[in-house]
């Protein structure tokens, strides 16, 4: 956070050394901003929290009620306290609030008083509205909460406490729904989604364990996004025919038991430390997945996933033929993450774009579980390495490979040999080069080699600078 | 397959070639070079330099898009890293006109990255002198006024 501080400090100081030089040319244009119309002043003070902009109220005439008519409102409370709020809406004068963000960060606010903040920008047919309660454990939902036909985007984030909506629920507007560790039943899921007869887009973060989540009345819905990160119960059953894009971020069985309109897919594991004891049972719930989201067009797999991966391959598990035209890989330069790319490859029949993004983003296992789980299973590794994947460096080899022009270009010259050894279709490649392994300042270098590597195939081949 | 090719003139009369593809992320010229298909699209109350970093901007995202991360890739990310420095790098009455020609032109995302910068500036000064310094704002109220505004601006914390 200091450090943050600082660095914004510095900025500003640099800013103010800038300032100074363009002093004349700004005297010549007077008060420009002052001059703009409304609008863009209300879009511009509606990128900052609602009590920064009140403070333009004192700059002068011009601006003196503007913040009054803002159509977005992000009010908190560790500025001002809740007498502060009430007089911050009691000033605000515009018909119709178009986006309301209410963060509420201490305990001692009354149901009744957050209650009333709700109800204020409800009344003004708020349609984008974000609640957070960080810290709130006595707050329950009102009633008139559950009613609305203005609200198009919903966001709740709790603490991990019960959200239950009344019997009532009826959002006959929302498009979007997002929850955040909002601990929901799986009637109350089922019972909002049949009341938002428009949603099209439901997240789920960390909202607990479902038993099943069944969205196949809900004919609207085509987008879902899931996270969740606990073990050890019942598998999750995801009955989905609608969905066309399905983002799943997991450490725990989901029985995807029907997603077939699915043309979009995204997966993830969620693991930290030592897995190599979960490594069978994440190999059997990543394949199982893989066999649910076959029928993709477009897939995308994080650096968990393809770990995994590396196992079926290493173990030579019986090919899956996937439909996916375009494959997006998220990977570190490391030994673990190829054989899972090359196993996805050879079971890709139809592939015509690979899309890889080096990046430092997403968890992973280290090397040596995965070294350990296949050593446990009597695999000769060593042999095993050397002969197939022996150009490419282990976790700890990667920075220390990586810290030379030449040697990032040979490393970067036999993955792309290695991808394209794995695959006859492939017409377009991307490399995003990212991550902190890799000195962008070789990028402008390896560019102009890539040339060498498309003499021998019909591959469009196309290196990016990444700066994840 | 060669790419179809506009030329947009800046209030100097100075001619820039662009890529269709490139331009039509303004919705205001999508509209006209279907309107008038093979004409010069003068664009009168724009200078050189601020067209030519409104078409930089363009560049940028329309390549980048068709690089063909999803929505949540590091492409966008990337591309969001690359709009933060492309507007720390202008200095204000720059900001000014390219905020302005982003509104005139209808490029949305240009128009929020702009307004963006200009509200986190707003954000990051101690006081409304330090706003009025910064952006040269006069001050029409007497120091009576002030002080009641500031008063009523005091909500308790």
């Amino acid at each position: 956070m200091a450090d943050w501080l600082g660095r914004r400090r510095q900025r500003q100081r640099r800013k103010k050394t800038r300032h100074r030089k363009t002093k004349r040319a700004k005297d010549v244009r007077g008060d420009f901003i002052s001059s703009m119309p409304d609008e863009i002043l209300h879009h511009i003070l509606s990128f900052i929290v609602t009590i920064s902009a009140i403070r333009t109220s004192a700059l002068s005439r011009r601006w003196r009620h503007l913040w009054r008519e803002l159509t977005s409102l992000y009010i908190h409370d560790f500025g001002p306290q809740a007498r502060g709020i009430n007089q911050i809406l009691t000033h605000y004068t515009a018909p119709k609030i178009m986006c309301f963000h209410l963060g509420i960060y201490n305990d001692n606010h009354s149901t009744a008083q957050i209650n009333s903040w709700i109800e204020f920008a409800m009344s003004r047919r708020v349609q984008d509205l974000s609640l957070t309660f960080f810290n709130h454990r006595k707050y329950t939902f009102p009633d008139f909460f559950n009613l609305s036909s203005s609200i198009e985007q919903l966001s709740v984030k709790l603490r991990d406490r019960h959200m239950i909506p009344g019997a009532t629920v009826s959002w006959e507007s929302l498009r979007n729904l997002s929850l955040r560790r909002c601990r929901i039943r799986d009637e109350s899921i089922v019972k909002i989604i049949s009341r938002c007869p428009k949603l099209e887009f439901l997240a789920l973060y960390y909202c607990g364990v479902f038993n099943c989540l069944d969205l196949s009345k809900s004919l609207s819905l085509t987008r879902l996004e899931m996270k969740h990160h606990r073990w050890g119960s019942r598998p999750t059953k995801i009955i989905a025919p609608n969905i066309h894009y399905l983002r799943l971020e997991t450490s725990d069985t989901c029985n995807l038991v029907d997603v077939s309109s699915l043309t979009e897919a995204y997966l993830d594991i969620g693991i930290d430390g030592n897995f190599s004891f979960r490594v069978d049972f994440l190999l059997t719930m990543v394949l199982k997945m893989i066999a649910k989201v076959q029928n993709v067009e477009r897939l995308t797999v994080s650096k968990t996933v393809l770990q995994i991966l590396s196992v079926a391959e290493i173990r030579r598990f019986p090919f899956r033929v996937l439909r996916d035209q375009t494959l997006i890989v998220k990977i570190k330069f490391v030994r673990s993450v190829i054989p899972g790319i090359a196993w996805l490859l050879q079971n890709s029949p139809g592939l015509k774009k690979l899309i890889v993004h080096t990046t430092d983003k997403g968890s992973m296992m280290d090397d040596e579980y995965v070294d350990s789980y296949l050593d446990s299973q009597g695999l000769k590794l060593d042999k095993y390495w050397r002969l197939k994947y022996g150009a490419f460096p282990t976790s700890c080899e990667t920075h220390s490979m990586l810290r030379s022009k030449d040697s990032t270009w040979k490393l970067l010259a036999s993955f792309i040999e290695c991808l394209l050894r794995n695959t006859k279709t492939l017409e377009a490649l991307v490399v995003w080069l990212g991550g902190s392994d890799f000195n962008a300042k070789w990028f402008k270098g390896l560019l102009r080699m890539v040339p060498t590597l498309s003499d021998n195939t019909n591959v469009s081949i196309m290196l990016k600078l990444s700066n994840c | 397959m060669s790419k179809k090719m506009i030329v947009l003139k800046s209030s100097e009369g100075v001619s820039f070639v662009v890529e269709e593809a490139v331009a039509r992320q303004s919705k205001i010229i999508s509209f006209l070079v279907e309107e008038f298909p093979d004409r010069e699209l003068p664009l009168t109350n724009m200078t050189s330099e601020i067209l030519r970093k409104t078409i930089e901007y363009c560049k940028k995202h329309v390549v980048e898009d068709d690089g063909g991360g999803d929505s949540s890739s590091s492409s966008s990310g990337d591309l969001k890293e690359w709009d933060v420095k492309f507007v720390a790098e202008i200095d204000q009455p720059r900001l000014m006109d390219l905020l302005m020609a982003a509104n005139y032109l209808d490029i949305p995302s240009l128009l929020d990255v702009t307004c963006q910068k200009v509200a986190d500036t707003i954000a990051a000064c101690n006081d409304e002198k330090e706003i009025r310094a910064t952006f040269n704002i006069e001050n029409d109220f007497t120091e009576e006024e002030v002080e009641a505004i500031r008063m009523e601006n005091q909500y308790p914390i």
